[in-house]
């Protein structure tokens, strides 16, 4: 395997939190050098948030009693969240930029960069005396990715978001939830990921467009615009039938309205709070689904014949197939179902993914890799691979997510050519901390 | 100026699950050729409609996802089909797949070593449900079974009492659809410096199982499993809308100081100062639930975002057409369907990116719309062309 399709393209990123990093993780396993600029003094809030990760031999953290304050002591190293968000082998370079020693090698490592993320508010990084006429004026062809709450043009360019705000205005917190009741939302921050994989795609097109024309840009990427588009046709649907999507009938919890499928749920299935997703995507399927379930009385009522009348009759149908899935093992029953034809899976939660799911183990989703202070851990593959160019979450390091600063000294030196001395220099001025 | 991946030739073959990559492609300036059967893809009977009317040619979840491709029109069961298809693959420098992995393997068109053979360039993308590997390989799935396995629905929903709840609008597709980008802009970056291209795979229940933020993390670091529950802090307006009132404590120490000043307008109290996190939890709950009943969800918004919080509306999508701020980033692009003599607006590019803006070239194809154009730049002559239509082909 040869390297990655990103090597040696350099990313200097000064993103946090979630979409930010999400974006340049995904550059990292790519096999692009990702310096990541953090500061001890305002350090990224997942260094500091639960989960906490234990060393090796230590019990679960959930047991550990460790705090935000004590993760703090330890040195910033034990943030769950930021593993799952810094892989790609980035490293970690502790700068800080209230002084202007540390604004100066900033700009130093941006013009060797082809790359500078960000995901400051608007204006920020301007206000720290970086506009992009100032980073072009540093490096010609910079390509420049912002990657704020709302973009940085437009009149609500100072709102902020979070992951869960993004899917409250795009539609995709309303689409989750049963009718007539209040949203159900998602419990976690779905636009964390895809706003960060659209701030990848973002980069990854800004570089072809370089390699076309020699031209960098400032790329404006906010976090509401890559939701909107995953949220269906309700607009088109608004603006050719003026139906608005806010109606008594939405969102249609499990249900298939549009294509009509039925069953198409979640089913009880025997153990605890354990569920089946049967999904029967034309007649054929329920016919199938029919034969596995032996062919009971109940399944032979014409009514249940075609999909409009499964629609038509859909809770007594739903009501009688979770009454058979609860005496089944989920599993079991998935294998039985998927091997009669019918889409079904087990509902997994994340045990049920590290523990259990052959084909994860069995491609290998999950990578073992080292991090410096607390030893090997999985961490998650990129869901795609190249037959020829390697892609991997430790990048082209092979290296878990960094600690703080720990590559501080290394980039100095093999970046900019600093000596020991002035390091040591600048450590000691507090600029590297 | 063109779109970025001006450069790009994108023939794409997928079923239902693989058409939002495109889509990410054409906006971008690639010229991205939808392959369907004669009759139309089948996601052309998906609602809603035009007017209701179901037609192959009116179907808005098509439109949605197909916007600003072509279309060729060809019966990959007759006799001459799959032959067609590769003649045709020859004049592409990308394929996209997408589909069942053994509906892939039979159309032939996941072999990019043999593409490769004539055209060393060529980029093969396969998006199948698990992979073309290990033993769900061939297993039948929908959206719905892969975000079943992939850990969202575990996630989403009212309590234990209630079931999972899947998330809508296809989101195992969506997620799995902009990872294939991401592989083929890999594969094309590679390409830039090595003139060779490569296969790109993609698992779409891998794609499933990256979104669900901390409950990997969580399980395998602190030993506890997320289970499903509504988001806290969401109250309803006085309009009736919910709203979301996040108030993000690290973010630092001047937003409880904001919060308090921001419900003091309305005489509103929170004890919040010195209390146990639990308590001041439950103060901060109880007032801005009383705070939402006194305004407008836009009300709730604009204040909240005035001071700093990072709260919203949970609006539907169709809200966001009046949104102003979209507006002033061009966000909505204006399609013009010339048979229809009218304009919709499609919702445009996740990025603002001036020097190659997102844009559409045409509305979504008509069924088969460009059969006869992209033979000919397949160098498939009329007389040609006619044969294949005889054979049963070509429509």
């Amino acid at each position: 395997m040869s390297e990655g399709p990103l090597a040696g393209i350099r990313i200097v990123d000064l993103t946090r939190l979630g979409y930010g990093a999400e974006a340049t993780a995904l550059c990292g396993n790519l096999g692009a050098e990702i310096l990541r600029i953090e500061s001890r003094t305002r350090p990224d809030p997942i260094r500091l948030m639960p989960p906490f990760v234990p060393l090796p031999g230590e019990p679960p953290s959930g047991e550990a009693g460790l705090t935000a304050a004590t993760v703090r002591d330890k040195g910033f190293n034990r943030g769950g969240i930021f593993y799952k968000y810094n892989t790609g082998g980035k490293r970690s370079v502790a700068l800080n930029l209230k002084d202007p020693r540390g604004m100066d090698i900033l700009r130093r490592l941006v013009a060797t960069a082809d790359v500078l993320t960000e995901s400051f508010s608007a204006g920020a990084l301007e206000r720290m005396g970086l506009p992009y006429d100032e980073l072009r004026r540093i490096k010609p062809d910079i390509i420049y990715v912002s990657m704020s709450g709302f973009g940085h043009r437009g009149r609500d360019a100072a709102h902020v978001t979070l992951g869960p705000t993004a899917q409250a205005l795009t539609g995709l917190t309303y689409l989750v939830g049963l009718p007539g009741r209040r949203p159900a939302g998602w419990s976690f921050s779905y636009l964390d990921h895809m706003g960060g994989y659209l701030g990848a795609y973002a980069i990854l097109t800004a570089l072809h467009h370089r390699h076309r024309t020699g031209e960098g840009q400032h790329v404006d990427v906010s976090q509401i615009e890559p939701g909107i588009p995953l949220a269906g046709p309700a607009a088109l649907d608004r603006q050719a039938n003026g139906r608005r999507y806010r109606r008594a009938d939405t969102p249609p919890g499990n249900r298939s309205p549009d294509p009509p499928m039925a069953p198409h749920g979640a089913y009880r299935c025997a153990g605890e709070d354990e569920w089946i997703a049967i999904a029967c995507r034309d007649d054929a399927d329920w016919e199938r689904l029919r034969r596995a379930m032996g062919d009971p009385t109940w399944a032979r009522d014409p009514r249940f014949a075609t999909v409009t009348g499964r629609r038509a009759a859909e809770d007594e149908l739903d009501r009688r197939i979770g009454e058979w899935t609860a005496t089944h093992e989920r599993y079991a029953l998935a294998d039985r179902l998927t091997a009669a034809g019918v889409p079904a899976a087990a509902v997994q939660d994340a045990r049920d993914r590290v523990e259990r799911d052959p084909q994860l183990r069995a491609r290998d989703y999950f990578v073992p890799l080292r991090h410096t202070e607390t030893g090997d851990w999985p961490l998650e593959r990129t869901p795609f691979r190249l037959s020829e160019s390697d892609v991997h979450p430790g990048g082209a390091i092979r290296r878990g997510p960094p600690c703080l600063g720990e590559d501080t000294r290394e980039v100095l030196r093999r970046v900019l050519g600093l000596g020991d001395g002035e390091i040591d220099a600048l450590t000691e001025a507090g600029v590297l901390v | 100026m063109t779109g970025a991946l001006a450069d790009l030739r994108v023939l794409e073959v997928v079923d239902e699950s693989g058409e939002y990559a495109g889509r990410l492609l054409a906006g971008m300036g690639a010229d991205v050729v939808k392959v369907e059967p004669p009759g139309g893809a089948p996601s052309r009977r998906i609602g809603p409609f035009l007017d209701d009317v179901p037609h192959p040619d009116r179907s808005l979840h098509f439109w949605n996802y197909n916007v600003g491709k072509r279309a060729v029109a060809i019966d990959l069961d007759a006799p001459d089909g799959l032959a067609l298809l590769r003649r045709v693959a020859r004049v592409f420098d990308v394929v996209l797949a997408g589909g069942p992995a053994a509906d892939l393997a039979a159309r032939g068109v996941l072999d990019g070593e043999t593409l490769r053979r004539a055209h060393p360039a060529t980029i093969v993308v396969a998006i199948t449900p698990f992979g073309t590997t290990g033993p769900w390989r061939d297993r039948p799935a929908t959206d719905l079974t892969l975000m079943a396995l992939g850990g969202a629905m575990a996630a989403c929903g009212y309590g234990p009492e209630e079931p999972p709840l899947a998330c809508g609008a296809w989101q195992a597709y969506q997620t799995a659809c902009v990872y294939a980008v991401h592989g083929l802009m890999g594969a094309v970056l590679a390409r830039d410096r090595t003139g060779r291209g490569q296969d790109v795979e993609v698992s779409i229940h891998e794609a499933a199982t990256s979104i669900t933020e901390w409950h990997v993390p969580q399980y395998r670091f602190a030993g506890q499993v997320s289970r499903r529950a509504v988001l806290g802090l969401q109250f309803l307006s006085r309009d009736g809308i919910w709203v979301s009132t996040i108030v993000p404590e690290f973010f630092g120490p001047h937003i409880l100081p904001r919060l308090l000043e921001l419900l003091a307008v309305d005489g509103l109290e929170a004890p919040v100062r010195d209390a146990a996190p639990a308590v001041r939890m439950a103060a901060i709950r109880d007032a801005l639930e009383r705070y939402c009943t006194l305004h407008t969800a836009d009300e709730v918004y604009r204040a909240g975002q005035r001071a700093g919080f990072p709260w919203a509306p949970i609006r539907t999508q169709d809200e966001n057409l009046e949104d102003p701020h979209l507006h002033d980033r061009g966000f909505w692009i204006p399609v013009r369907h010339p048979e229809l003599a009218r304009e919709f607006l499609y919702a445009g590019g996740p990025f603002v990116m001036p020097a190659a803006p997102w844009r559409f070239a045409r509305r979504p194809p008509l069924v088969g719309e460009h059969t006869a154009e992209v033979l000919a730049e397949a160098g498939i002559d009329a007389a040609e062309q006619t044969a294949f239509r005889r054979a049963g082909a070509i429509a």
